[in-house]
């Protein structure tokens, strides 16, 4: 365990985070708005009203689960930018299945319909990740390229798929049908009653159960050691017979489950279906959220909670100020994610170069 | 005053002092050798010197002038060359190339040595020495000697006055490493200072002026080659007399364990089997293939590796997780892992071996060479296997830890257990093997019983290129 809290690496995608904060609120001033409103907004509109805090928890909810999907797999050194596309696709799977399956009108059939159904959006998750796997097993392809291309690729089949086999009838928008009624039953849930109705739901505590199992199991279990040691040398990680496949087919197993967990949390926690555009970039903001945890598994409770809250005010920049418009949310948001991102490697990169001198 | 003048110098890592207020002083134009077990200061002092690491307290004295570098790059303009123990090197790069990155002054700099330039002076040296490296080929591709001319080679190009070798021969073979101290002679020859980092006593003997002893950080004597035997040195080293256990006697009765795959040749229980020979000669074959061969038969075997850095150390993870991970049934209850005893077992271990400093929850990767090895070999004897695997287990080892390590492998191998022993340093294996076997150009020469052959027949074999006639044992 590394024992100094406080050294450059760990402080490291902190500094990145005001860093970024401090350079979105300067961007302002390129379009005529005060900083300090925009940094006030940025950070206080999540509690403005109960709903807001809602809305800001349904967030935290994704991007938990987005950043466990960036984190296990960087355990075992790899960095994993695939959870974008596997949470479209298994999305789009988990609404499809929603209206596909019908369950008899009895208890039973109900349940077992809705564990066929979250477990094969589960699957479908996993199944997208390991197609990583696999091509870099089979083809020693790059996990980062493979990734962002898979990204894509999920992105024109989920859509291409929506508008012309799955789109619903009753809509003039680019989205599936509504699930079928009896698995709306998250719709009025104690949660979402508490939040004035608005889109969290007891996903969220899914998402802080398999925050707290991870973490048990990183410390309590061989396998988390197993990955780890993988990540910090693979030769000698395979020398004591712990070989590259079954290790990229665990942690990209289990990144893709949770990619899964995010599309799980839209199609049956808010809003009943696959509507197209709906994860604004979730994947991407995993990745700032899982560095700034430091890839803590309880950590990243934490992060995205403040992720969340950043994301929260940046759409509402929109609404709140004169001149600033929805897509300038986005470069804050990118802005941010990049110089978290960056801040992390500068600091890994400096880290290196003194170890090796 | 003399040339380098190390006056009182501390040097501390948090608690941990490295260095406790050592003053040696070198003169100009002499081989001066500083000796020491691991984790002794030496390397600390001489990172001190080379602008790497900044003393806490002291100053150092460089002709007369305070020195106080404050990177590598100040050590340069001053004429300081340091010679790593492990080579910094590109190895997709050609020699050339390499030669070429060690000009560029900054990170950002753009400006490059004219090629064919540089290319001559190398050669110009390379013709004063006698050495042929070919310069066009990947680093890659030349052996662990030429690479470490290389390094030598990129050193001399910026015509330093002293030059630091730290644990040179550690990866040569015995005719590399003697050609090695004549080349150093050669050097003072022409008016450069050398400091000499080793543990390899009969060396330091022959080529040094003078020897610093240091012990766990403090200087414990500084004087003339001549008036120190080595045993003597040995003696300053450690604090006590080193003991050599020569004589052993193996039962005759002994049964097979199991046979080398692709050869003839049967691994006996107490026996230590020895592999000599220059390494890239198919020793990673014979090594996978053995390996492979004790886990298909479910031997359980130790496995010391034959590069501690790239096969055994774990970066970021400690002492009780580097136990965790070869032995997790012994610690595993219900799928759980039971913390309190690996701690307690891994302290143990630590204490039992002598592991420098006792912190169980320090990163592997921060403790040094010897220290690593201490623990590893410890590691790997730890559930008294059937076998072990100990290749270069020596390696860059300090004198006490070779002895002590050299007498577990004969501890082990008398409890009925097999050793098989890789190394290029061939006083090992001739000291520790009953039998031994020469790897030349993945063949495999032998098995020859102990005293079978002498040095010299030993060395034809292992360098020829064609070896009719002599006992050929299996192909890798």
């Amino acid at each position: 365990m590394n024992r100094n809290i406080f050294n450059l690496t760990r402080l490291a995608p902190w500094l990145g985070l005001i860093g970024g904060l401090v350079l979105c609120c300067l961007l302002a001033l390129f379009f005529h708005e005060s900083p300090w409103h925009v940094f006030k907004i940025l950070t206080t509109s999540f509690y403005n009203s109960k709903f807001d805090l809602g809305l800001t928890l349904f967030y935290t909810t994704c991007l938990i689960f987005a950043g466990l999907s960036f984190a296990v797999p960087m355990k075992a050194g790899l960095f994993h930018i695939g959870s974008e596309g596997q949470i479209l696709f298994s999305a789009l799977i988990g609404a499809y299945l929603g209206t596909a399956i019908v369950p008899f009108d009895n208890p039973f059939s109900f349940i077992i319909a809705t564990a066929i159904i979250i477990l094969s959006t589960l699957a479908a998750g996993a199944a997208s990740a390991l197609l990583i796997a696999a091509f870099k097993i089979f083809k020693q392809a790059h996990e980062v390229v493979v990734a962002i291309m898979l990204n894509f690729i999920f992105a024109a089949i989920t859509t291409w798929l929506t508008v012309n086999r799955l789109q619903s009838p009753t809509s003039q928008n680019p989205e599936t049908a509504l699930i079928n009624e009896s698995f709306q039953f998250l719709k009025n849930d104690y949660l979402k009653t508490y939040f004035e109705n608005s889109p969290v739901s007891v996903f969220l505590f899914a998402a802080l159960g398999c925050c707290m199992i991870l973490h048990f199991v990183e410390r309590k279990t061989f396998i988390g050691y197993k990955i780890r040691a993988y990540g910090a040398n693979p030769h000698a990680a395979a020398r004591l017979g712990f070989t590259q496949n079954e290790i990229l087919m665990i942690s990209l197993g289990m990144a893709g489950v949770f990619s899964a967990g995010v599309g799980l949390t839209e199609v049956f926690g808010n809003t009943f279906q696959y509507k197209i555009g709906f994860s604004p970039q979730y994947g991407f903001l995993g990745i700032a959220v899982s560095l700034l945890a430091q890839q803590n598994f309880l950590g990243i409770i934490g992060s995205a909670f403040l992720m969340a809250c950043l994301h929260k005010g940046a759409s509402d920049l929109d609404l709140e100020t004169e001149h600033l418009t929805r897509d300038f949310s986005r470069v804050l948001q990118a802005i941010i994610i990049f110089s978290v991102a960056a801040s992390y490697y500068l600091a890994q990169h400096f880290a290196g170069r003194k170890r090796k001198s | 005053m003399n040339y380098i003048e190390f006056r009182n110098i501390t040097k501390s890592f948090g608690e941990f002092v490295a260095c406790h207020d050592v003053s040696i002083s070198i003169k100009k134009s002499e081989v001066h050798s500083i000796i020491g077990e691991n984790g002794a200061g030496k390397s600390t002092l001489m990172k001190m010197l080379g602008g790497i690491e900044p003393a806490t307290s002291g100053d150092i004295f460089l002709n007369q002038k305070v020195y106080k570098p404050n990177s590598a790059q100040d050590a340069f303009k001053n004429k300081i060359a340091f010679i790593h123990q492990h080579f910094v090197l590109a190895e997709q790069l050609t020699g050339l190339e390499n030669i070429l990155l060690s000009f560029s002054s900054g990170s950002f700099s753009l400006k490059i040595k004219n090629t064919s330039e540089v290319l001559a002076a190398a050669n110009k040296i390379l013709s004063r020495f006698n050495w042929k490296i070919e310069l066009s080929k990947p680093v890659s591709q030349l052996s662990v000697g030429e690479q470490q001319r290389l390094e030598i080679l990129k050193a001399l190009l910026q015509e330093p006055e002293i030059i630091i070798f730290d644990e040179p021969t550690a990866v040569l073979t015995p005719q590399e490493s003697e050609e090695l101290m004549q080349f150093i002679l050669q050097l003072k020859r022409e008016n450069k200072t050398i400091i000499l980092i080793s543990h390899k006593l009969n060396e330091i003997k022959s080529v040094s002026d003078s020897i610093s002893v240091l012990r766990l950080g403090r200087l414990i004597q500084s004087s003339p080659a001549r008036e120190l035997s080595i045993e003597n040195m040995a003696e300053l080293m450690i604090g006590r007399q080193v003991v050599k256990n020569t004589n052993f006697t193996r039962p005759t009765e002994r049964e097979v364990l199991i046979k080398i795959p692709n050869s003839d040749i049967s691994l006996f229980q107490s026996e230590i089997f020895g592999v000599a020979g220059i390494e890239g000669n198919g020793q990673s074959a014979l090594i996978a293939s053995l390996l492979k061969e004790m886990s298909d038969r479910q031997i359980k075997y130790g496995d010391i590796t034959e590069d501690r850095i790239k096969l055994s150390v774990f970066e970021n993870m400690n002492l009780w997780e580097h136990m965790l991970l070869k032995h997790k049934n012994e610690f595993l209850s219900k799928g759980l892992i039971f913390e309190s005893r690996l701690r307690k077992v891994t302290e143990d271990l630590v204490k039992n071996w002598d592991v420098r400093p006792v912190d169980i929850d320090k990163p592997l990767s921060e403790f040094s060479g010897g220290n690593q090895q201490k623990f590893v070999v410890g590691r790997e004897l730890w559930n008294h296997p059937d076998a072990l695997l100990a290749a270069h287990p020596t390696r860059g080892v300090d004198l006490g830890a070779q002895e002590n390590i050299h007498n577990s492998l004969l501890e082990f191998s008398k409890q009925k257990k097999t050793v098989v022993l890789v190394s290029s340093d061939l006083n090992e294996v001739l000291y520790l093997s009953d039998r031994f076997v020469i790897l030349n150009k993945n063949k495999i020469y032998g098995p020859f019983n102990r005293g079978e052959l002498n040095e010299q027949q030993i060395g034809l074999i292992m360098a020829a290129d064609n070896n009719d006639g002599i006992r050929l044992a299996g192909q890798l």
